[in-house]
Protein backbone atom coordinates (compact mmCIF):
# COMPACT_ATOMS: atom_id res chain seq x y z
CA UNK A 1 0.00 0.00 0.00
CA UNK A 2 3.03 2.39 0.83
CA UNK A 3 4.82 1.13 -2.10
CA UNK A 4 1.76 2.38 -4.56
CA UNK A 5 1.27 5.43 -2.71
CA UNK A 6 4.65 6.22 -3.42
CA UNK A 7 4.92 5.53 -7.12
CA UNK A 8 1.71 8.02 -7.32
CA UNK A 9 4.14 10.58 -5.45
CA UNK A 10 6.61 10.07 -8.25
CA UNK A 11 4.19 9.79 -10.97
CA UNK A 12 2.50 13.11 -9.67
CA UNK A 13 6.22 14.67 -9.62
CA UNK A 14 7.32 13.84 -13.34
CA UNK A 15 4.39 15.17 -14.03
CA UNK A 16 5.05 18.72 -12.13
CA UNK A 17 8.61 18.43 -14.21
CA UNK A 18 7.54 17.98 -16.94
CA UNK A 19 4.97 20.63 -17.19
CA UNK A 20 7.74 22.94 -15.96
CA UNK A 21 9.66 22.43 -18.55
CA UNK A 22 6.96 22.87 -20.96
CA UNK A 23 6.69 26.64 -19.73
CA UNK A 24 10.08 27.75 -19.33
CA UNK A 25 9.87 30.92 -20.95
CA UNK A 26 10.23 33.98 -18.83
CA UNK A 27 8.17 36.56 -19.19
CA UNK A 28 9.19 40.39 -18.53
CA UNK A 29 6.57 43.03 -19.59
CA UNK A 30 5.63 46.65 -18.47
CA UNK A 31 3.03 49.07 -19.41
CA UNK A 32 1.95 52.57 -17.89
CA UNK A 33 -1.41 53.20 -17.01
CA UNK A 34 -3.60 56.27 -15.61
CA UNK A 35 -4.31 55.89 -12.06
CA UNK A 36 -7.97 55.62 -12.62
CA UNK A 37 -10.34 52.94 -11.52
CA UNK A 38 -11.87 53.69 -15.10
CA UNK A 39 -8.71 51.96 -16.48
CA UNK A 40 -8.84 48.60 -14.47
CA UNK A 41 -10.28 46.84 -17.60
CA UNK A 42 -6.93 47.77 -19.57
CA UNK A 43 -4.54 46.76 -16.40
CA UNK A 44 -7.03 43.42 -16.41
CA UNK A 45 -6.28 42.54 -19.84
CA UNK A 46 -2.86 43.32 -19.56
CA UNK A 47 -1.83 41.08 -17.18
CA UNK A 48 -4.09 38.43 -18.52
CA UNK A 49 -2.74 38.71 -21.68
CA UNK A 50 0.51 37.53 -20.28
CA UNK A 51 -0.48 35.25 -17.85
CA UNK A 52 -1.57 33.48 -20.63
CA UNK A 53 1.67 32.27 -22.05
CA UNK A 54 3.02 30.82 -19.00
CA UNK A 55 0.39 28.34 -18.21
CA UNK A 56 -0.90 28.42 -14.34
CA UNK A 57 -4.19 27.03 -13.27
CA UNK A 58 -7.31 28.93 -13.19
CA UNK A 59 -6.97 29.18 -9.28
CA UNK A 60 -3.85 31.46 -9.76
CA UNK A 61 -5.29 33.51 -12.59
CA UNK A 62 -7.99 34.76 -10.53
CA UNK A 63 -6.17 35.03 -7.79
CA UNK A 64 -3.51 37.08 -9.41
CA UNK A 65 -6.15 38.98 -11.08
CA UNK A 66 -8.10 39.83 -7.99
CA UNK A 67 -4.60 40.84 -6.14
CA UNK A 68 -4.15 42.98 -8.93
CA UNK A 69 -7.53 44.65 -9.06
CA UNK A 70 -7.28 45.43 -5.19
CA UNK A 71 -3.93 47.19 -5.30
CA UNK A 72 -4.24 49.00 -8.49
CA UNK A 73 -7.79 50.50 -6.96
CA UNK A 74 -6.22 51.25 -4.14
CA UNK A 75 -3.48 53.71 -5.78
CA UNK A 76 -6.30 54.94 -7.93
CA UNK A 77 -7.98 55.48 -5.56
CA UNK A 78 -5.76 57.20 -2.50
CA UNK A 79 -2.12 57.52 -4.81
CA UNK A 80 -2.59 61.51 -5.73
CA UNK A 81 -5.49 62.61 -3.86
CA UNK A 82 -7.49 64.58 -6.42
CA UNK A 83 -4.62 64.99 -8.77
CA UNK A 84 -3.57 62.82 -12.12
CA UNK A 85 -1.01 60.35 -12.25
CA UNK A 86 0.28 57.49 -13.58
CA UNK A 87 0.87 54.04 -12.33
CA UNK A 88 3.17 51.53 -13.98
CA UNK A 89 2.37 47.67 -13.81
CA UNK A 90 5.24 45.56 -14.54
CA UNK A 91 4.72 41.40 -14.81
CA UNK A 92 7.52 38.80 -14.34
CA UNK A 93 7.52 34.90 -14.76
CA UNK A 94 11.00 33.77 -13.59
CA UNK A 95 9.91 30.88 -16.03
CA UNK A 96 9.53 28.45 -13.76
CA UNK A 97 7.54 28.57 -10.54
CA UNK A 98 7.53 32.65 -9.67
CA UNK A 99 5.02 35.47 -10.93
CA UNK A 100 5.46 38.65 -9.46
CA UNK A 101 3.70 41.69 -10.36
CA UNK A 102 4.85 45.61 -9.43
CA UNK A 103 3.45 48.32 -9.08
CA UNK A 104 4.87 51.86 -9.15
CA UNK A 105 3.40 55.57 -8.39
CA UNK A 106 4.41 58.64 -7.45
CA UNK A 107 2.28 59.75 -5.08
CA UNK A 108 2.00 60.50 -1.73
CA UNK A 109 4.23 58.17 0.26
CA UNK A 110 2.09 55.63 1.64
CA UNK A 111 2.76 51.57 2.74
CA UNK A 112 -0.78 50.03 2.23
CA UNK A 113 1.02 47.25 4.42
CA UNK A 114 1.15 49.34 7.60
CA UNK A 115 -3.21 49.26 7.42
CA UNK A 116 -4.54 46.72 10.14
CA UNK A 117 -6.39 43.84 9.08
CA UNK A 118 -10.22 43.96 9.84
CA UNK A 119 -11.41 41.39 12.23
CA UNK A 120 -12.94 38.37 10.31
CA UNK A 121 -14.67 37.02 13.61
CA UNK A 122 -16.94 40.01 13.92
CA UNK A 123 -20.80 39.83 13.01
CA UNK A 124 -22.26 41.66 9.70
CA UNK A 125 -23.65 44.22 12.16
CA UNK A 126 -19.82 44.91 13.97
CA UNK A 127 -18.26 44.26 10.78
CA UNK A 128 -16.94 47.55 8.90
CA UNK A 129 -17.87 48.33 5.21
CA UNK A 130 -14.42 48.65 3.45
CA UNK A 131 -10.70 47.41 4.35
CA UNK A 132 -11.21 44.68 2.96
CA UNK A 133 -9.07 45.18 -0.26
CA UNK A 134 -4.75 45.09 1.13
CA UNK A 135 -6.63 42.39 3.97
CA UNK A 136 -7.23 40.18 0.77
CA UNK A 137 -3.78 41.01 -1.65
CA UNK A 138 -2.00 39.83 1.55
CA UNK A 139 -4.44 36.41 2.17
CA UNK A 140 -3.66 35.40 -1.30
CA UNK A 141 -0.05 36.73 -2.15
CA UNK A 142 2.67 34.43 -1.30
CA UNK A 143 4.87 37.20 -0.35
CA UNK A 144 3.54 41.14 -0.68
CA UNK A 145 6.42 43.94 -0.43
CA UNK A 146 6.61 47.54 -0.15
CA UNK A 147 9.37 50.16 -1.24
CA UNK A 148 10.04 53.63 -1.03
CA UNK A 149 12.84 54.37 -3.82
CA UNK A 150 13.27 57.86 -5.55
CA UNK A 151 10.09 59.18 -4.06
CA UNK A 152 8.15 56.04 -5.63
CA UNK A 153 6.21 54.08 -4.20
CA UNK A 154 6.55 50.17 -5.33
CA UNK A 155 4.45 47.38 -3.91
CA UNK A 156 5.58 43.91 -5.05
CA UNK A 157 3.02 41.27 -5.38
CA UNK A 158 4.37 37.73 -5.55
CA UNK A 159 2.88 33.86 -5.47
CA UNK A 160 4.54 31.01 -6.14
CA UNK A 161 2.80 29.03 -8.86
CA UNK B 1 -22.03 42.27 -15.12
CA UNK B 2 -25.91 41.40 -15.87
CA UNK B 3 -28.91 41.84 -13.26
CA UNK B 4 -32.05 40.17 -12.90
CA UNK B 5 -34.54 40.14 -10.78
CA UNK B 6 -37.39 38.07 -10.50
CA UNK B 7 -40.09 38.64 -7.53
CA UNK B 8 -43.78 37.48 -6.51
CA UNK B 9 -44.29 40.38 -4.38
CA UNK B 10 -43.03 39.32 -1.37
CA UNK B 11 -39.54 37.51 -2.08
CA UNK B 12 -36.80 38.77 -4.51
CA UNK B 13 -33.82 36.72 -6.31
CA UNK B 14 -31.62 38.72 -8.41
CA UNK B 15 -28.98 36.61 -10.08
CA UNK B 16 -25.59 38.66 -11.18
CA UNK B 17 -24.29 37.17 -13.73
CA UNK B 18 -19.99 38.05 -15.08
CA UNK B 19 -17.93 40.50 -12.84
CA UNK B 20 -18.94 42.08 -9.60
CA UNK B 21 -15.62 44.60 -9.20
CA UNK B 22 -14.67 47.88 -8.29
CA UNK B 23 -16.43 49.23 -12.11
CA UNK B 24 -19.72 46.83 -11.33
CA UNK B 25 -20.16 47.10 -7.97
CA UNK B 26 -22.19 50.55 -8.22
CA UNK B 27 -24.53 48.84 -10.60
CA UNK B 28 -25.63 46.10 -8.21
CA UNK B 29 -25.92 48.80 -5.33
CA UNK B 30 -28.25 51.28 -7.20
CA UNK B 31 -30.25 48.00 -7.64
CA UNK B 32 -30.68 46.95 -4.84
CA UNK B 33 -32.24 50.37 -2.95
CA UNK B 34 -35.22 48.41 -2.23
CA UNK B 35 -34.71 45.88 -1.06
CA UNK B 36 -35.82 46.14 2.22
CA UNK B 37 -39.57 45.78 0.95
CA UNK B 38 -38.81 42.02 0.50
CA UNK B 39 -39.55 39.63 3.23
CA UNK B 40 -36.61 37.53 1.81
CA UNK B 41 -33.76 38.57 -0.54
CA UNK B 42 -31.81 35.81 -2.60
CA UNK B 43 -28.45 36.46 -4.50
CA UNK B 44 -28.32 33.97 -7.37
CA UNK B 45 -24.52 33.34 -8.20
CA UNK B 46 -24.47 30.69 -10.82
CA UNK B 47 -23.36 32.86 -13.18
CA UNK B 48 -21.10 35.15 -11.30
CA UNK B 49 -17.43 34.44 -12.06
CA UNK B 50 -15.76 37.22 -10.10
CA UNK B 51 -16.07 38.77 -7.12
CA UNK B 52 -13.53 41.72 -5.49
CA UNK B 53 -13.67 43.90 -2.19
CA UNK B 54 -15.91 46.45 -3.83
CA UNK B 55 -18.82 43.44 -4.40
CA UNK B 56 -18.14 42.33 -1.08
CA UNK B 57 -18.72 45.78 -0.06
CA UNK B 58 -22.59 45.86 -1.69
CA UNK B 59 -23.03 42.76 -0.39
CA UNK B 60 -21.81 43.63 3.61
CA UNK B 61 -24.06 46.78 3.45
CA UNK B 62 -27.38 44.86 1.92
CA UNK B 63 -26.74 42.00 4.51
CA UNK B 64 -26.65 44.94 7.38
CA UNK B 65 -29.84 46.56 5.79
CA UNK B 66 -31.75 43.35 5.97
CA UNK B 67 -30.95 42.38 9.16
CA UNK B 68 -31.49 46.00 10.52
CA UNK B 69 -34.99 45.08 9.03
CA UNK B 70 -35.91 42.26 10.70
CA UNK B 71 -35.60 40.30 7.08
CA UNK B 72 -33.32 37.84 5.38
CA UNK B 73 -30.99 37.60 2.66
CA UNK B 74 -29.10 34.94 1.27
CA UNK B 75 -26.63 33.87 -1.49
CA UNK B 76 -27.09 30.80 -3.30
CA UNK B 77 -24.97 29.02 -6.09
CA UNK B 78 -21.71 30.30 -5.68
CA UNK B 79 -18.69 28.83 -8.13
CA UNK B 80 -15.63 28.04 -5.99
CA UNK B 81 -13.86 31.25 -7.29
CA UNK B 82 -16.04 33.32 -5.24
CA UNK B 83 -16.50 30.64 -2.62
CA UNK B 84 -12.81 31.12 -1.47
CA UNK B 85 -13.35 35.12 -1.57
CA UNK B 86 -15.61 34.87 1.06
CA UNK B 87 -13.74 31.80 2.79
CA UNK B 88 -10.64 34.05 3.16
CA UNK B 89 -12.52 37.15 4.57
CA UNK B 90 -14.78 35.83 7.05
CA UNK B 91 -17.88 36.28 5.12
CA UNK B 92 -18.78 32.57 4.83
CA UNK B 93 -19.68 33.08 8.58
CA UNK B 94 -21.37 36.80 8.70
CA UNK B 95 -23.89 35.59 5.29
CA UNK B 96 -26.20 32.59 5.18
CA UNK B 97 -24.55 31.12 2.41
CA UNK B 98 -26.59 27.75 0.49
Amino acid sequence: MYGKAEQFDDMTMLEVLYKKRKVDKEIKEEEVFNADVNELPKVREFIEHELEKCDCSMKVVSQINLAVEEVFVNIAKHAYGEKNGDCKVKIYFNGENTLEVTFEDSGLPFNPLTRGNPDTALSADEREIGGLGIYIIKEIMDDVQYMNEDGKNILVIKKYI
Amino acid sequence: MNINKVTDGKNITISVSGRLDTNTSPVLESNITDIESYESLIFDFENLDYISSAGLRVLLSAQKRMNKANKTLSIINCNETVKDVFDITGFTDILTIE
